[in-house]
């Protein structure tokens, strides 16, 4: 008898409880009311560049409105990596950035950081090494950040971790910038972002022509009628996985008017393991080949002496004319941010010798 | 009338053989004509009688004739490596991972490619070590004045599990390499060249020679340890010999291809429900199917979705097991 009662109780406890459980996911869903006005006032403007902000920042609307920011008086508002409108305060002051790449990007706009995720050994940015470590790229300690107090946190949208703890900072009344950083154009919108909010437009300036001037003439200079074609492979012991226009370096090239041979593949994403028969047909006239070692030389020595030895790779234009590129992951594989310029320069040597000097 | 049921059992076997034989030359032959790009059958025999150094040449002897070579080869060790170990252990579960191949393998690959992704060349040899190295390990582990076969299981389990948590580890601490080795964990045959044929040619023809002169052995072995050692079986060494002959060549196959499943443990199944479980003709007829199974397979998975390549462990998974699953319900013997 007594058993029986006892389980009763039991039950009747859990299901209550679990209506409450109820009651507290609702909550979490909902953002602070801070979000929301702004973002209501400016969407009907955001499609008419020219009759906004009378404060005198026309000109600087045509401009950021090209990557959808919008700069105010106190505030900066932006279509984040989710597609929502965000809007973000001037002047944070006390900053965590979960991306290295993110960083570096933040610390060339001006910005100060409390917190960070481990440096990767290629990518130190000197500013923030004194700030406190939260934990890894691919697992961020939660509870190290909400220490430190932070009023921004800087999340890379690819890390899905970093993603899952959106609500929670949110529901702390964090602010978040949620990014894409995988191509050149999220890059330029990047710094665009952060330069609005640090307030410092100087560096803003400084990036359009030091580097998306640079990048800009480099493209104009590349011939476009030679018609050349590529393949860009990562480099494993077992596979040829190819790169096709949809990946960094895809977009580079096609930049330079190269044309990918894996391009007429229906299927996305970038590790595609690709037939090298397709490439021996191909005959590209250039092989580009991802590395993540960190010895460029030795590397490419092996590579090459690999593709000598092999018969059908031997038979290929591109190596018989030495025209195998190693690509190097500081400026390739991990994204070069502030070093566009460079990166592209390089590649534009590889193929246009004749334009741009030899690599 | 024994004696006939006998013999026609043996004609039976051989016939059955023969087929397997045949399945896997024609196989061979598929998988020359067939991939991404389309040459006609007048056209592969231009380029091997003239031996022009024309594409079509390069595609039939440089790409698809070690790759085909080298898919049967792989397909033999693999599929040869669990038929011993399924006798040895009298267990029809026991496959290459049983004995730490495949995390052996797939830990020192991880190794090489992630953590000296300089040295990735020696990612073949490292998956061969890390192969033999788990067996002994896991051997000596189970040794206590013999090696009963249950321990040796156990022990297998639970080194595999060991060394699965190090490769889970690396990955958490590398995630951004991780992308690299992919390929390698799922086993593919996409950048076989005659390099690969030499590595792995030694390690099959010596795996094979050893095994059909020892094959009635392992019969004798399936009666169990007490009537073996009473049929003057030397049990210990000869469990040990094949253990490693095993290990050797479920290695070899790794360390050209990856981590492969399917073939280890499934392929020797579907060889029994045909031929039957005596080893003199089980064996050999493994040796068939093993590369016909993976030799076809991969020849889908080369054109299926050209010029992409699927990998071909998927096709194997996808084809086989219902297949096997629709033997398993018409044929008697489990």
């Amino acid at each position: 008898m007594k058993k029986s009662i006892l389980l009763k109780i039991i039950l009747t406890v859990l299901a209550v409880s679990m209506i409450f459980t109820g009651c507290g996911t609702e909550a979490n869903n909902q953002l602070p009311a801070g979000e929301n006005p702004p973002v209501a006032e400016n969407q009907s403007t955001e499609e008419t560049p020219s009759g906004e902000g009378a404060e005198g920042e026309n000109e600087k609307e045509e401009v950021t409105s090209a990557y959808g920011i919008i700069i105010n008086e106190e505030d900066v508002v932006f279509t984040d990596a989710t597609g929502e409108e965000v809007s973000i305060k001037k002047n944070p002051q006390r900053v965590v950035v979960l991306q290295n790449s993110l960083l570096e990007i933040w610390d060339q706009a001006g910005g100060q950081v409390v917190g960070r995720v481990e440096e990767s050994e290629d990518k130190i940015v000197e500013n923030a090494m004194s700030a406190e470590v939260v934990g890894t790229m691919a697992a961020p300690n939660l509870e190290k950040i909400l220490s430190l107090e932070p009023d921004l946190v800087i999340i890379s949208s690819s890390n899905r971790p970093q993603r899952e703890m959106i609500p929670l900072l949110v529901q702390n009344n964090i602010q978040v910038i949620n990014l894409y950083n995988d191509f050149l154009e999220d890059y330029y919108r990047t710094i665009r972002l952060f330069t609005a909010i640090t307030g410092r437009e100087d560096l803003y300036e400084d990036n359009v022509n030091n580097i998306q001037k640079k990048v800009d003439e480099i493209i104009a200079e590349a011939p476009a009628d030679k018609g050349y074609k590529a393949v860009i492979m990562y480099a494993t012991a077992n596979s040829i996985t190819v790169r096709d226009s949809n990946t960094m370096v895809g977009e580079m090239i096609k930049d330079l008017n190269v044309a990918n041979i894996s391009d007429s593949v229906e299927a996305g994403g970038d590790t595609r393991v690709f037939s090298l028969e397709k490439i021996l047909i191909e005959d590209p006239d250039f092989i580009f080949v991802q590395t993540m070692g960190t010895d460029l030389e030795a590397i490419t020595e092996r590579l090459k002496s690999e593709a000598f030895d092999n018969p059908a790779w031997a038979s290929l234009t591109a190596v018989k004319e030495d025209r195998y590129f190693v690509l190097p992951k500081d400026l390739y594989l991990y994204k070069p941010n502030d070093r566009y310029p460079e990166a592209y320069e390089n590649l534009a040597k590889m193929i246009y010798p004749e334009v741009f000097g030899g690599y | 009338m024994a004696d006939n049921m006998e013999k026609k059992g043996k004609i039976q076997k051989s016939v059955i053989l023969t087929i397997f034989i045949c399945l896997s030359v024609a196989g061979f032959f598929i998988s020359i004509g067939n991939g991404a790009v389309k040459i006609s059958p007048r056209e592969i025999i231009d380029a091997i009688v003239l031996q022009e150094e024309t594409v079509n040449y390069q595609i039939i002897w440089n790409v698809r004739l070690p790759r085909t070579i080298t898919a049967s080869l792989v397909g033999t060790c693999l599929a040869l490596s669990g038929c011993i170990l399924q006798g040895v252990m009298r267990n029809p579960l026991a496959s290459p991972n049983i004995i730490g191949v495949s995390s052996g393998a797939g830990l020192m690959t991880l190794i090489v490619l992630i953590v000296f992704p300089d040295y990735y060349y020696l990612a073949p040899i490292g998956a061969f070590v890390g192969a033999i190295t788990a067996t002994l390990f896991i051997y000596f582990l189970a040794w206590r004045e013999g090696v009963a076969t249950t321990r040796l299981i156990l022990a297998g389990v639970a080194i595999s599990s060991l060394l699965g948590a190090g490769n889970n580890a690396i990955i958490t601490f590398y995630p951004d390499k991780v992308s690299g080795v992919i390929g390698f964990m799922v086993g593919g045959l996409s950048s076989i060249s005659w390099k690969h044929v030499d590595m792995i040619l030694p390690y099959a023809i010596a795996g094979m020679i050893l095994i059909l002169l020892v094959s009635d052995k392992l019969n004798i072995l399936m009666l169990g340890d007490e009537v073996a050692t009473g049929l003057g079986l030397n049990v210990e060494g000869t469990r040990f010999l094949f253990i490693i002959i095993s290990s050797m060549l479920a290695g070899a196959a790794v360390s050209v291809v990856g981590l492969l499943g399917f073939v280890g443990l499934i392929v020797p199944h579907i060889t029994r429900l045909f031929i039957g479980s005596d080893y003199r003709y089980l064996l050999p007829a493994t040796i068939f199917t093993g590369s016909a199974v993976v030799v076809f397979c991969d020849t889908l998975a080369r054109v299926m979705f050209a010029p992409l390549e699927i990998p071909v462990g998927i096709i194997m998974s996808a084809l086989g097991a219902p297949f096997f699953l629709y033997l398993l319900r018409r044929k008697k013997e489990y």
